[in-house]
């Protein structure tokens, strides 16, 4: 296990080293960051004299083994549009993306109950409802169901502010209601959906005919039995659902003005800031590798015969 | 078998009925939470009426949520617009006033807040930067705090009669030289940590703004720098004749020195000590900034520059028009900035102003093979019907113009604004006349693919409903056997294509210009970055000093990169176009300059060099008892609010 998991962390440096270059690449060659730094009407010597004051007149090559040499030391810069440490800017609006993923995530966690509920009378009354609602939520826009949210909840029902953020605190609370119940449904049908067909998929196996015929009550055949072997996809599919929640729900923070990486990354690239992207994305990866490597681990404890030895 | 297949049946209808009741639920309840859509009262933008202490009459009356209810602004805009030109246009006794302008200072009386003493306003981004020095401090909305809030320049122009005023730092002005002004500042004054305002302060902020590096206002005045006259007088000096310099200067940031050279770059991008009416209390990155009323703020006789009447103030924004009009509905914000025509009259009280750019395309003039043949260009322009597009797109809201300044610039008349009018058919002949019909081109099957391809290259969500907009025109112009089509670029890549003409030829060696590639762009290929030709590129240009100096400098100069136009057909008594801009900008205000001004905007016109269809209208949603007007900038100022109750 400690092998495995060394191996992991060094496949992890080398991966996010190679996205680190082709980041760079990707920013310089597709397009100039001082040219959108700079007003519209900006004359070409006030660009020039910006391209020298960042550093940007430098040769490709001779800044690019600065990038490497200032990213193995953790300093990624200060933001060209910004001009504040681009590292405190992640930093500052990590917490309010985990907390808001963390949130609509556990949610969404309610799916599984729900198809569990459906996979015990498959094409039962409830198994329909549960799938109709599923697919239903998966289709709704996100976008659509913020906006409607906000126009239903807050300014027809007044029962939450429109937007917003106050913190994580107990006075911001009421804040985060609106965000998570825009971004849950997706992940709510989808742990529906998957736990309804990994589930029907068990239920089919010998091993429940078995366990049914020596007399075990049907519950305990379902959460001990079933439950446990379909819980190989779930975790799967929750991993991957957290991991996309970290890298920002952009749109769910454009419109409820919730201070993410989401959006301080969409705004990154459009800039070509390339300090705030290098810094969210090194970040992100970060986070998505360490959820990975949990969701690997849980493996092992669900299933006893996989094992990383 | 039978009664299988009756089941299967039965239970695939339940299935369709069950899903169709959820869908019907759904839109139930999206349909009557949403505002019903209204009629959009076809007024004209609003305008401010002549005399500021009238400003709440004749604008737009609170509108309640209420269909019927239509905000009084004046029916006609045209009419609003044409008080405004004969005011704004200098007379000769007008403008040495104006040149000379001494307002007489006004004792400063005490600042008296209201009851309501927080307000809340809604942008549409957050401001990238705090610092008024800095280049992110630009001049947009999300910026006003930098730039024109906590920051007071030398001038301001009073949105009722476009004449220049001075605030809160500046007692008058006199020219000099032809390349120097005098500016006598008011005794009291000081920043918001104390440092004293003088000339030697001011010296420091002119210097800046003056710096090519700088940005900012060095894109309306040019190379120009400070110069001691005694504690209380400064002179301007401009590089070159600045007969404008105090319209201009309304683009003249100021910081206390002593601060800004002890400041950490941290601190410089985060604040701004100024002598604005207001001053920085903190800035919550991607929460809010709060600002509290600078009491110790100097007013003066303008407007613009009277004590703050509200405490404190919260920047915040919202990405969403419709989340910022709910923001006013649910009564989280007081003010908030382009709510959009589509919520008008959901918020409980919604104005309309200009934004002072105007929407228009910039016609590759010298590169593209058909668009530098007027005939193409003019028939281009006949071929777009901007009236219908108006009224079908924005209500009758937007008024179509002919120029790419907006009414009340210097320079700008009846002749040269005027619409270009819908004409197809005299479009079509134009078109034949210049040769663009290939001959494999089928007017019956009108098989437009066969002719040179004209784009307009546009960015995403610039205006609203830009996109629609330039899709109509397309089509028109395809009925015409145009080959037209609209590519919407991305942000940097329409950058490039706005910054990829001819000044892009100048080079600077050893501090010296040379000039002789950019008078030969034609001659040459179309330059980096874009490096081909853009066709025609969409812009909204902003021209807030309202003389066409900065347009001819910044969009028909052979030394701009932003300019498809270089020498194009002669200027005025016998110089070329490039002279004549020269010989204008540097002509004092007057019935000359204006003159002068008026023949270059007519040349621009007629030449049909760009096609501009109409200045930019702003709709801000207010909380019922908040008292402000629109400016025709979208500059904001906050102590021109506030609360009636």
């Amino acid at each position: 296990m400690r092998n495995y998991m060394i191996r992991r962390i060094g496949h992890s440096i080398f991966i996010v080293a190679g996205l680190m270059g082709l980041l760079f690449l990707a920013i310089n060659v597709l397009g100039d960051p001082v040219e959108l730094m700079a007003d519209e009407d900006a004359s070409q010597e006030t660009i020039d004299a910006l391209r020298e004051k960042f550093g940007l007149n430098r040769p490709l090559h001779i800044r690019f083994a600065d990038f490497y040499w200032d990213l193995a030391r953790g300093d990624f810069g200060k933001s060209l549009r910004h001009r504040i440490d681009a590292r405190d800017m992640i930093v500052d609006r990590l917490p309010n993306t985990a907390a808001l993923a963390i949130v609509a995530w556990v949610i969404g966690m309610f799916g599984i109950p729900l198809g569990m509920l459906a996979a015990r009378r498959p094409r039962g009354f409830v198994d329909r409802i549960v799938n109709i609602l599923s697919f239903a939520v998966i289709s709704i826009p996100q976008f659509w169901l913020a906006l409607m949210l906000i126009l239903l909840v807050s300014v027809q029902l007044d029962l939450l502010p429109t937007s917003g953020f106050k913190g994580l605190g107990p006075e911001g609370w009421k804040y985060m209601i609106l965000p998570a119940m825009a971004l849950s449904p997706l992940v709510m049908g989808r742990n529906a959906q998957i736990t309804r067909s990994t589930m029907i998929e068990e239920i089919a196996k010998q091993y429940v005919a078995t366990a049914r015929s020596k007399g075990l009550a049907e519950t305990a055949i379902l959460y001990g039995h079933v439950l446990k072997n379909a819980s190989i996809s779930i975790v799967t599919l929750m991993g991957d659902e957290l991991a996309g929640f970290m890298n920002g729900s952009t749109v769910v923070e454009i419109i409820f003005g919730w201070p993410g990486i989401g959006k301080l990354l969409i705004d990154g690239i459009n800039a070509r800031d390339l300090p705030v992207v290098t810094s969210s994305v090194f970040v992100i990866a970060l986070m998505v590798m360490v959820i990975n490597l949990a969701v690997d681990l849980i493996y092992t404890w669900l299933d006893p015969r996989i094992s990383y030895s | 078998m039978r009664e299988t297949h009756t089941t299967i049946r039965w239970s695939h209808w339940r299935r369709w009925l069950a899903t169709s009741a959820v869908l019907l639920t759904l839109f139930a309840v999206a349909c009557g939470a949403s505002t019903p859509p209204t009629a959009v009262p076809a007024a004209a933008p609003a305008a401010a009426p002549a005399e500021p202490a009238a400003a709440a009459a004749p604008a737009a009356e609170p509108a309640m949520a209420q269909p019927t209810a239509a905000p009084a602004v004046p029916a006609d805009a045209r009419a609003l617009t044409e008080t405004r030109q004969f005011q704004s246009t200098p007379t000769p006794e007008a403008a040495m006033a104006a040149a000379t302008a001494t307002p007489a200072p006004t004792p400063t009386p005490g600042t008296v807040f209201t009851a309501k003493d927080t307000i809340y306003l809604v942008t549409q981004e957050e401001p990238v930067s705090l610092g008024t020095f800095s280049d992110g401090c630009s001049g947009n909305v999300p910026s006003m705090i930098c730039e024109e809030i906590a920051s007071d320049p030398f001038t301001w122009i009073d949105s009722t009669n476009f004449e220049v005023v001075p605030l809160s730092g500046v007692e008058s002005w006199s020219q000099v030289d032809p390349d120097r002004w005098r500016f006598k500042l008011r005794d009291g004054v000081t920043f918001h940590n104390g440092e004293p305002w003088n000339a030697a302060a001011a010296k420091f902020g002119l210097d800046w703004s003056g710096d090519p590096t700088s940005g900012g206002g060095y894109g309306f005045h040019g190379p120009i720098s400070g110069e001691v006259v005694d504690n209380l007088t400064v002179d301007v000096v401009c590089e070159v004749a600045c007969p404008i310099f105090p319209r201009t200067a309304i683009f003249s940031p100021f910081q206390a020195p002593e601060w800004y050279q002890n400041a950490s770059d941290d601190e410089r991008e985060r604040n701004t000590i100024g002598t604005g009416p207001y001053k920085v209390v903190e800035w919550r990155p991607g929460v809010e900034v709060e600002i509290e009323a600078f009491e110790d703020y100097v007013p003066n006789t303008a407007f613009d520059a009277q004590a703050p009447s509200i405490k404190r103030a919260f920047q915040v924004w919202r990405g969403e028009s419709l989340v910022r009009a709910a923001m006013i509905q649910a009564e989280e914000a007081d003010w908030a900035v382009d709510i959009g025509f589509e919520n008008l009259e959901a918020v409980p009280q919604a104005k309309t102003g200009t934004n002072n750019e105007v929407f228009t395309l910039v016609a590759d003039n010298i590169w593209h093979p058909e668009l530098s043949k007027k005939g193409v260009r003019e028939a281009l322009a006949l071929g777009v019907d901007c009236q219908l597009l108006m009224e079908t797109l924005y209500d009758g809201l937007q008024e179509c113009i002919g120029n790419i300044s907006q009414w009340g610039t210097v320079g700008i008349n009846e002749s040269n604004y005027a619409d270009y009018g819908y004409d197809p058919d005299r479009a079509r002949a134009l078109l034949a006349e210049a040769g663009y019909y290939k001959d494999n081109y089928d007017s019956a099957d009108n098989n437009f693919d066969v002719n040179e391809e004209i784009r307009i290259h546009t960015r995403a969500a610039r205006v609203y409903r830009g996109l629609e907009m330039f899709e109509s025109v397309v089509a028109g112009w395809r009925e015409l056997g145009v080959n037209a089509h609209v590519v919407v670029l991305e942000p940097n890549r329409a950058r490039e294509a706005r910054r990829s003409g001819c000044g892009k030829f100048v080079t600077t060696t050893d501090g010296v210009k040379d000039t002789t590639q950019a008078l030969a762009c034609a001659e040459q290929d179309p330059p980096a970055p874009f490096g081909s030709t853009t066709h025609y590129y969409e812009t909204a240009t902003s021209n807030e000093a309202l003389d066409m100096q900065r347009q001819l400098f910044l969009r028909n100069s052979c030394f701009n990169v932003n300019s498809r136009v270089c020498n194009l057909v002669p200027g005025f008594d016998g110089l070329t176009f490039e002279e004549s801009i020269n010989d204008a900008v540097a002509t004092p205000l007057g019935p000359e300059r204006t003159r002068k001004m008026e023949h270059l905007a007519q040349i621009i016109h007629d030449e049909n060099w760009f096609l501009p269809f109409f200045v930019s209208v702003q709709v801000y949603g207010m909380a019922a008892n908040l008292e402000w007007e629109p400016r025709y900038d979208p500059r904001i100022r906050v102590n021109t609010m506030r609360f009636t109750q």
